[in-house]
């Protein structure tokens, strides 16, 4: 059952240009850490794919909250 | 060669102190900015008539289109809170953006000796900058918004906004319950994986200050450097193409800005307990077939 009328056209337009960064920033992060930690553990790349695992994560779960609002 | 491109860089450049302080370009770029602003709205609501005309109809216009798109994301009770912050944000965004297509901005300014002296050129004696010159220019105004500093600034006013008034409408306990939800732990199998959400919930508040500063400066700078590398491959002949462009552009980003602010601000505000929700929607749902079966017992008669 559909509580709100559908967002005005701005509105979407701005909920999909913030899409893009909540996916991507979240991984850019995660990618950084991750090779960080693995210079400082002499780690081959164990880390950079935990952070880049971690990342997607959190960037479905951001974009998943950014349009829960919506139905 | 008739002119050279045009450095592009990202810092702005100080033109002069006042005391200690350095005053870049884009800084004055967001004074004059502010000053067009004061002006326009001052001059607009100067006389307030009951039937507007002239300046303050366009004053109007703009803060009801404002009032009802804030009221179609937030309801009209919350759009009352958030409306004087996110039209600020769209006004004041708007006007830095549109700054960037005057005649003068980022084209007039002083010579940058040191660049010259480094070309071992001598200095030159005329007032405008052709040839080897065209681009040893220190411009004095630049658009705010293409300076990361102010953009940076805003996110941090946008997000810090968001969490004080999801202190106000939540409280403490559940505000902070939202991101440290030790009260799952306690839930069993399911209880670590709602806490590690929350956690999810903090890392993303976190990096929206860097996806609304990125994004504003990302294309207010890029637009002004398109101006620039396009007046200089193919001069007045793209600016027909480009300025209007820059316009929809500038409109598009502080609206954007200022409409994701006012979600998140909606986001933040609404509690997150799935359960009432759900409830809620049950009990509509009954409501809803209770009342077509009156229909239909109305109908059969």
């Amino acid at each position: 059952m559909n509580k709100k009328p559908p967002p005005s056209v701005w509105e979407s337009l701005a909920l999909a240009g913030q899409l893009g960064f909540t996916i991507a920033i979240p991984l850019a992060l995660g990618a950084i850490l991750g090779n960080y930690l693995d210079g400082i553990t002499h780690q081959n790349t164990l880390f950079l794919l935990l952070g880049l695992l971690l990342g997607l994560i959190i960037g479905i779960y951001g974009a998943y909250r950014l349009f829960a609002r919506l139905f | 060669m008739l002119w050279k491109l045009q450095p592009i860089q990202i810092p702005p450049e100080v033109i002069f102190y006042i005391g200690p302080l350095p005053v870049t370009n884009a800084l004055l770029g967001t004074w004059i900015s502010i000053f067009f602003l004061l002006l326009f709205f001052i001059l607009g609501t100067r006389r307030r008539d009951l039937i507007p005309s002239g300046m303050q109809n366009a004053v109007e216009w703009i803060i009801e289109y404002l009032l009802n798109l804030t009221e179609s994301v937030a309801g009209k009770v919350k759009a009352r809170k958030f409306f004087p912050l996110v039209a600020t944000f769209f006004i004041f965004i708007l006007f830095c953006n549109l700054l960037d297509i005057f005649p003068g901005v980022d084209t007039i300014g002083t010579v940058n000796l040191e660049a010259v002296r480094l070309s071992h050129l001598r200095p030159p004696t005329t007032i405008f900058l052709l040839g080897e010159y065209s681009d040893k220019l220190t411009p004095w105004v630049r658009p705010g918004t293409s300076d990361l500093n102010l953009t940076l600034a805003m996110a941090l006013v946008s997000v810090i906004v968001t969490q004080v008034f999801g202190f106000m409408a939540l409280g403490p306990k559940q505000q902070l319950g939202k991101y440290f939800n030790f009260k799952a732990l306690r839930h069993g199998f399911q209880g670590p994986i709602e806490f590690f959400v929350g956690l999810i919930e903090l890392v993303t508040e976190i990096s929206r200050i860097l996806s609304f500063s990125f994004r504003l400066f990302g294309n207010i700078f890029a637009g002004s450097a398109v101006l620039a590398v396009f007046a200089w491959l193919l001069p007045f002949v793209s600016d027909a193409i480009f300025i209007p462009l820059e316009i929809f552009v500038g409109f598009v980003q502080a609206l954007i800005f200022a409409l994701l602010t006012l979600v998140f601000l909606e986001i933040g505000t609404t509690s997150h307990e799935v359960e009432e929700d759900e409830m809620t929607e049950k009990e509509a749902l009954e409501k809803y077939r209770e009342t077509e079966a009156e229909k239909e017992t109305v109908a059969a008669r």
